[in-house]
């Protein structure tokens, strides 16, 4: 591969001996060098990339719309959990394994509140609430370790073991779920086919939606917000000035593991609450959130959008090989982008 | 000050909540850890287990308790040791498989210990000899079923093992208790078709059918009677939905059908839509073959997707009475093959049914309760026979255990030489929640009636065995 002209200087003696004795090397790292060619490069897959999705898509007709909105759903799904794991991240800098178990709790704590009252919005709600209230505990368990990074990982994950065996004990092992609202019941025809998609799954990706502008509106025009993201770049800085961080990062907890709820009371609505869950789900939102950048909001936002789709894709085109390349997926990115999507090298951004 | 304090507050409200979280998670598992020791002094009063039991792992058939002993070749008692999925996805069908152990000892003068799942059973014996009940879990894989197996052989002395549930971990459990030989296996509800049908360990016995048993019958039920001719099958990607779906298309293109598609979905998908989207428009029928949380998410997302404009037939679990409840309407009318109906009029049936009701109330008979129950009360009637003499190496007990043949609950069973059972199924539709038989299909065998040799030299179903069309 040529250099494009003018760019590259003339290769130094040391540069030529490199390119002799290892030129496959040498050409890599003269891509990573490179902005002009590695963009070019990255065109060049995307373009195939898009393609051979195109040309797949083509095959099946109007049922690639199924496919889409299947991705855009689980998308959804995915950026309610993924968010409030990349914010409890960002700001604290724990690895919060637990946040499947608050996931499967707020998702039983709303379908037993559904049973009562008979109302999924109230169950949301109170779910949701629950999953914060359980959440923010957990912050305060958290803080005895006093930032011992893999002491709080080995807590959260042992936080999760026990909260999937305290919801077998209160709810049992039969797999349930919650009846969606009486105006999200049933499905829709999709315009300009024969097919059917379910109102509430379109109800998921709305849900989503408005997490996100919800959250975009208070970490940037809000003062808790303001305070979140300083937390984020310096917390040592803020700290110092003054502001009382635990509060900040309480209120972050909370917030994360009331997303966590809403995300169970939509993954029990649509899917199903039972053991095992948890554990598929932090999967699920630990891809998003690492192929997005650790910490990053709006990379957990882009993630979850191409790993919703990619997985939809997959699923349909390569069922047999689809867990395999959701994973190469994200070993791609992580090998073009070794900190993720929109990580930063040292710190993360929202 | 009063940040401070607030904040010793918090941390004292933190602490008291996981105190009692984790005191109450540990309620659970001391009742497992500890309740089979404290249960031994009761079970076998008359003499200790000796010392040496560690050094041998199967000291409990060749120790005879020195000085005691001496008018009986063995005073000892017999151990069972029950192993299912109490932890996982399977968890609620373990506690349903233990309920089955549980009340064949009670038949045998024994007294529940306690309500919980792994409290044991005190108090049972067969022709005079204590039986003592250990209880093992597993998480549905085949190495921690190995591992808690291997407990109870070589820690609890266990000389017969009742279980386990799911197909992969039983094909383990062969590997390791071939080799023990004075320790016999007694199957729950593996249904793998290689426990037994290739390659078999001598020592291991199933009372009940194989996946590819259970789904006989709704294949030729499906070309002669509802009149289909090209069906696609979804299923889930490991052995056991192969048996089902090989069941299936063994019969259904034999009769002259054509299978257009077979779609396998990982184990545990949540979201099924993108699978659904797969099916294509032009069949008559579609065969599903999945169980527990995946038969329910499967059911309702294709009747959100399509409104069951293609009728489903079910495999033999995704419409087992343990999830018929949470299938709810949607189950409605399916078609199924299977070993338990709740219509058979069998005098043994109505009967397990009122005394599980009895002694677990709310529960109802299901392919766990019921399969555990004829394992364990087949070990039973086997010990009986022989004076619960095993001192042999098992070897009479074994004799006797392959020779037992009588009528369960969901009718009669015996076994064939790689001890095997041979028992009734049923094609059966849902309704109103509960299977209704459309008939009996009798004495179904492990090779479905063909021949033998035939029938293995197919080879084992998978992917794209049986061929189709």
């Amino acid at each position: 591969m040529h250099p494009p002209t003018g760019a590259a200087p003339p290769a130094g003696r040391r540069e030529r001996a490199e390119a002799a004795s290892d030129p496959l090397r040498y050409r890599l790292s003269a891509l990573s060098q490179r902005p002009e060619a590695r963009r070019l490069f990255g065109a060049a897959v995307a373009l195939l990339l898009v393609y051979y999705a195109a040309s797949k898509s083509l095959e099946i007709g109007d049922r690639s719309l199924l496919v889409l909105l299947n991705g855009l759903t689980s998308a959804g799904l995915y950026f309610l959990m993924a968010s409030g794991f990349t914010l409890v991240f960002g700001l604290a800098r724990v690895t919060n394994l637990a946040h499947g178990g608050i996931y499967l709790l707020g998702g039983y704590a709303a379908l037993s509140v559904q049973r009562a009252t008979d109302n999924w919005l109230a169950a949301t709600a109170l779910g949701a609430l629950f999953a914060g209230g359980v959440s923010v505990v957990l912050y305060q368990v958290l803080r005895l370790l006093r930032g011992d990074g893999l002491r709080e990982t080995m807590l959260t994950l042992g936080a999760t073991i026990v909260i999937a065996d305290q919801v077998l004990a209160k709810w049992g092992g039969i797999p349930t779920d919650l009846d969606p609202p009486s105006f999200l019941r049933g499905s829709i025809d999709l315009p300009g086919s024969a097919l059917l998609y379910p109102k509430f799954r379109l109800a998921v990706v709305a849900l989503a939606l408005l997490a996100g502008l919800v959250l975009w509106v208070l970490l940037y025009r809000t003062r808790l917000g303001m305070l979140i993201r300083a937390g984020v770049d310096d917390p040592d800085m803020v700290s110092i000035l003054g502001i009382r961080v635990p509060l900040v990062l309480g209120s972050v907890f909370v917030l994360a593991g009331a997303l966590a709820g809403i995300a169970g009371a939509a993954g029990g609505t649509y899917l199903s609450l039972a053991q095992g869950e948890d554990n598929r789900i932090l999967l699920a939102s630990l891809i998003v959130v690492i192929a997005g950048g650790l910490g990053s909001l709006r990379g957990a936002g882009a993630a979850s959008v191409i790993v919703g789709l990619v997985e939809a894709f997959a699923q349909t085109h390569h069922p047999v090989l689809s867990v395999l390349i959701t994973f190469g997926m994200l070993i791609a990115i992580l090998a073009l982008r070794p900190h993720g999507l929109m990580g930063g090298a040292d710190h993360a951004r929202l | 000050m009063r940040p401070r304090n607030s904040k010793l507050l918090w941390r004292l409200l933190a602490f008291l909540a996981m105190f009692t979280l984790i005191v109450s998670a540990c309620g659970n598992d001391d009742s497992s850890d500890d309740g089979a020791p404290t249960a031994a002094p009761e079970a076998t009063a008359a003499a200790e287990p000796t010392a040496a039991a560690t050094a041998a792992p199967t000291a409990a058939s060749t120790d005879t308790s020195s000085d005691e002993a001496d008018t009986t070749p063995r005073t000892q008692g017999i151990t069972i040791g029950a192993i299912s999925t109490l932890d996982g996805p399977f968890a609620a069908l373990g506690d349903f498989s233990m309920h089955g152990v549980k009340l064949a000892l009670l038949e045998y003068g024994g007294q529940l210990e306690g309500t919980d799942t792994r409290d044991s059973v005190s108090g049972a014996s067969v022709a005079g000899v204590p039986i003592e009940l250990v209880i093992e879990g597993s998480d549905a894989t085949p190495d921690v079923a190995v591992e808690a197996t291997r407990k109870m052989v070589e820690q609890d002395n266990a000389d017969i093992i009742i279980g386990p549930l799911s197909g992969d971990e039983g094909l383990a459990l062969k590997d390791y208790i071939r080799d023990i030989p004075d320790v016999t296996l007694v199957n729950g509800t593996s249904a793998s078709q290689d426990l037994t049908l290739r390659d078999p360990a001598a020592n291991v016995f199933r009372f009940g059918g194989d996946g590819a048993m259970w789904t006989f019958g709704v294949g030729t039920y499906a070309y002669e009677e509802l009149g289909h001719r090209r069906i696609a099958t979804i299923a889930e990607d490991y052995s056991y939905p192969y048996d089902q779906v090989g069941a299936v298309l063994t019969e259904f293109c034999a009769a002259g059908g054509t299978v257009t598609d077979r779609i396998w979905v990982p184990l545990g998908t949540q979201d099924y839509s993108s699978f659904v989207a797969q099916i294509p428009d032009d069949v008559d029928a579609v065969f599903f073959a999945m169980g527990g949380t995946d038969a329910i998410n499967f059911v309702k997302q294709y009747d959100e997707f399509t409104g069951q404009a293609i009728p489903l037939i079910a495999g033999p679990t995704a419409v087992d009475q343990s999830v018929l409840a949470e299938l709810g309407d949607r189950a409605e009318g399916l078609v199924s093959s299977g070993p338990v109906v709740d219509d058979s009029g069998l005098s043994e049936f109505d009967a397990f049914a009122a005394r599980l009701d009895e002694v677990f109330p709310g529960q109802t008979p299901n392919i766990f309760n019921i399969y555990y129950y004829i394992a364990t009360k087949s070990a039973l009637q086997a010990l009986e026979e022989v004076g619960a003499d095993i001192s042999d190496g098992s070897r009479a007990f074994q004799a006797a255990l392959a020779g037992q043949s009588w009528t369960t609950p969901i009718g009669p069973v015996f076994l064939d030489d790689k001890r095997q059972a041979v028992v009734d199924m049923y094609l059966r539709q849902v309704q109103d929640g509960s299977q209704v038989t459309i008939r009996t299909l009798p004495q179904v065998n492990a090779t479905l009636g063909f021949d033998r040799d035939d029938y293995i030299a197919k080879g084992s179903f998978s992917r794209e065995n049986p061929p189709c069309g």
